[in-house]
């Protein structure tokens, strides 16, 4: 006979936690319903914001029947869909996924970070204020068109006449692809924008309020952040590194032109270390009649920086690639064990295609490095083609709850410090100082020793 | 328990309730807390294991001496070999069979690898406890884990409606 079970809601914390954390993102959600720990636990999580480390990619997308008021959310997981409502204002399109955060464009194309999660959100700096773009105000001063300049950092400066742009297309026309540099929940955050004309780079931090143009005189086909350097890489393969911490900007060229002209290529630093270029292709179906169908063909590359080439992969192992609009991702399948190994899942990025065509077929699948073939996702495919799906890794920690790790040590240390002088308020509220500003924390500390 | 073999250093290990197992030193220091022991010279020639019973601890040992890596001569050079694929498999299922346990020992035994800090356990331990909380409904989960639900009805709706489309 079974002994009587004991209450796992007796379950100390720690060990909770360590468990909780394995979750995926609906089932923790859930798990919070179970009971007052458990809730406890989750929203220590949350805080803490250990979460986004276990998640697997969904697919995010718009469907007929929501309208614009939710998003569909396709576990590849649990392989199961979900409905989560949308909060206002509705979004007219999205540019860039990173670190459970989507890039969203209103109505006049200005940009606002969005974690679909927590309902978060971060507003950047209107579109006005980026170097390209000029308002166009009607007679009673509001702002109606954007003039978009054609000047792509070649001097002396020539203008071409200027495109006229109704306010909602711009973005749809002129934005490429935005890449954040780091969690905007855990703090600071550079956004790197790959915009038109021709494909150039702009960037702002969160808080600023304008758009910074990087006058490079070139084009960019995708933008990976690591170690607080932004890399992107031109459509040739080549890769530029920025630094743009500092007051002025560090730029360098680490890697030359690869090749002559890619379709479409992506940049990714992999979990074992490397840098991976991703070279994806439409090439003519010759076992199809008529001539006329074009499969996807995939290619990965390894980056050698010493020798200054890249070298074909034959497949990228027990790996998992996403790309997209989404920021280029590798997982570990060991670690997200519902991913196939040595596949590639992609969405459709192809810019110019994907507005003329709003109502095309989404080219979204999955492929096989090792046989070259492609499957779809999900069968019947459930999204509404405008605007088309994107990868999110989703992220359960909520803006201003937190922890940065220094934080965290001195919100540990205030948990000390109250326990030992709990009648003592002003001392209390000189510790909550330093946990609530980092730096005026740095500076108290300075001044106190 | 194990057996005394020639050239192996054997520790005692000794349970709350009075038992003690023999076990061979590389076999106890699956558990990061007892290698630290070891380490700093902390240990004698027998551990008490304070929160721990005879039951979990036979199981536990079990599973430390089907884990600890068997090639090498000592313990030390043993750790840096890797398992062929072969054997890793083998692991598998032997941990598939391990972990079919009533949920009192299940129970335990998490308790027992955060404790002792033994990774391998406290991982197949976390993911059986996942997999129930994934397949199952909320009232499942209660009731398979037995946790009380202490929440008001409007509490936990409220904590509900917050999430609702994880509930689909």
């Amino acid at each position: 006979m079974e002994a009587p079970a004991p209450d796992w809601s007796g379950l100390p914390a720690d060990i909770l936690t360590t468990v909780l954390q394995l979750l995926e993102c609906p089932d923790l959600l859930r798990s919070a319903s179970v009971c007052t720990a458990w809730h406890k636990a989750v929203s220590v999580l949350r805080r803490i914001g250990v979460c986004p480390a276990s998640q697997t990619p969904y697919l995010l997308y718009c469907t007929e029947a929501a309208g614009r008021s939710a998003l569909g959310m396709y576990s590849l997981s649990e392989r199961k869909a979900y409905t989560m409502p949308l909060p206002e204002p509705p979004i007219n399109n999205w540019i860039g996924s990173t670190h459970g955060w989507i890039v969203t464009m209103d109505k006049r194309s200005d940009l606002t970070l969005l974690n679909p999660i927590t309902g978060d959100r971060i507003a950047l700096p209107p579109a006005t204020t980026m170097e390209h773009v000029k308002p166009i105000l009607n007679d009673g001063g509001v702002l109606e068109k954007y003039e978009v300049s054609y000047y792509d950092g070649e001097l002396p400066r020539v203008e071409d006449t200027p495109y006229v742009s109704d306010l909602d297309e711009y973005g749809d026309f002129f934005y490429t692809k935005a890449i954040l540099s780091s969690d905007p929940s855990k703090g600071e955050c550079i956004v790197m924008l790959i915009h038109q004309p021709y494909a150039q780079l702009s960037f702002t931090k969160v808080g600023d309020v304008h758009w910074n143009w990087l006058k490079i005189c070139n084009f960019y086909a995708d933008c990976i952040s690591h170690d607080g350097w932004f890399y992107a890489m031109t459509p040739q393969g080549a890769i530029d590194a920025f630094n743009l911490n500092g007051p002025s900007v560090i730029h360098e060229r680490v890697l030359p032109d690869m090749f002559l002209f890619g379709e479409r290529s992506y940049i990714v630093k992999a979990p074992w270390g490397d840098v991976l270029q991703v070279d994806r292709k439409q090439i003519l179906d010759h076992e199809q009649p008529g001539g006329e169908t074009y499969i996807t063909k995939i290619e990965v590359y390894k980056v050698d920086f010493v020798e200054q080439k890249r070298v074909k992969m034959k497949g990228i192992g027990d790996h998992a690639l996403f790309i997209g609009k989404s920021t280029t991702s590798c997982f570990s399948v060991k670690h997200h064990p519902d991913l196939m190994p040595n596949h590639v899942y992609f969405t459709d990025d192809h810019d110019d295609e994907l507005v003329t065509g709003k109502d095309d077929l989404r080219d979204i699948g999955v492929y096989n490095l090792e046989t070259d073939t492609t499957c779809k996702v999900v069968y019947p495919e459930p999204w509404r083609t405008w605007f088309p799906p994107i990868w999110l890794t989703p992220n359960l920690a909520k803006r201003g709850t937190v922890s940065t790790s220094l934080q965290y040590i001195y919100s540990q240390m205030l948990l000390v410090v109250y326990s030992i002088f709990n009648s003592n308020h002003s001392l209390i509220s000189f510790f909550s100082a330093y946990v609530h500003n980092k730096r005026n924390a740095l500076r108290i500390i300075c001044v106190s020793a | 328990m194990a057996t005394r073999e020639a050239g192996k250093k054997m520790i005692m290990l000794k349970s709350p309730d009075g038992m003690e197992f023999e076990v061979e030193e590389a076999v106890a220091m699956e558990s990061q807390t007892i290698r630290k022991m070891i380490e700093d010279d902390c240990a004698d020639t027998a551990i008490l294991i304070p929160n721990i019973n005879s039951k979990i601890l036979s199981r536990v040992i079990e599973y430390c001496n089907k884990h600890v890596p068997t090639t090498g001569a000592t313990g030390a050079a043993a750790s840096d070999t890797v398992a062929p694929a072969a054997l890793a498999e083998d692991l598998k299922i032997w941990d598939a069979e391990f972990i079919k346990v009533n949920r009192a020992t299940r129970f335990n035994l998490i308790q027992a690898a955060s404790y002792l800090n033994i990774k391998g356990l406290l991982d197949l331990t976390s993911q059986t406890t996942i997999d129930t909380i994934s397949d199952n409904s909320l009232e499942e989960i209660r009731s398979f884990l037995s946790t009380k639900n202490d929440y008001l009805p409007e509490e936990e709706q409220t904590i509900r409606r917050e999430n609702q489309w994880a509930f689909q």
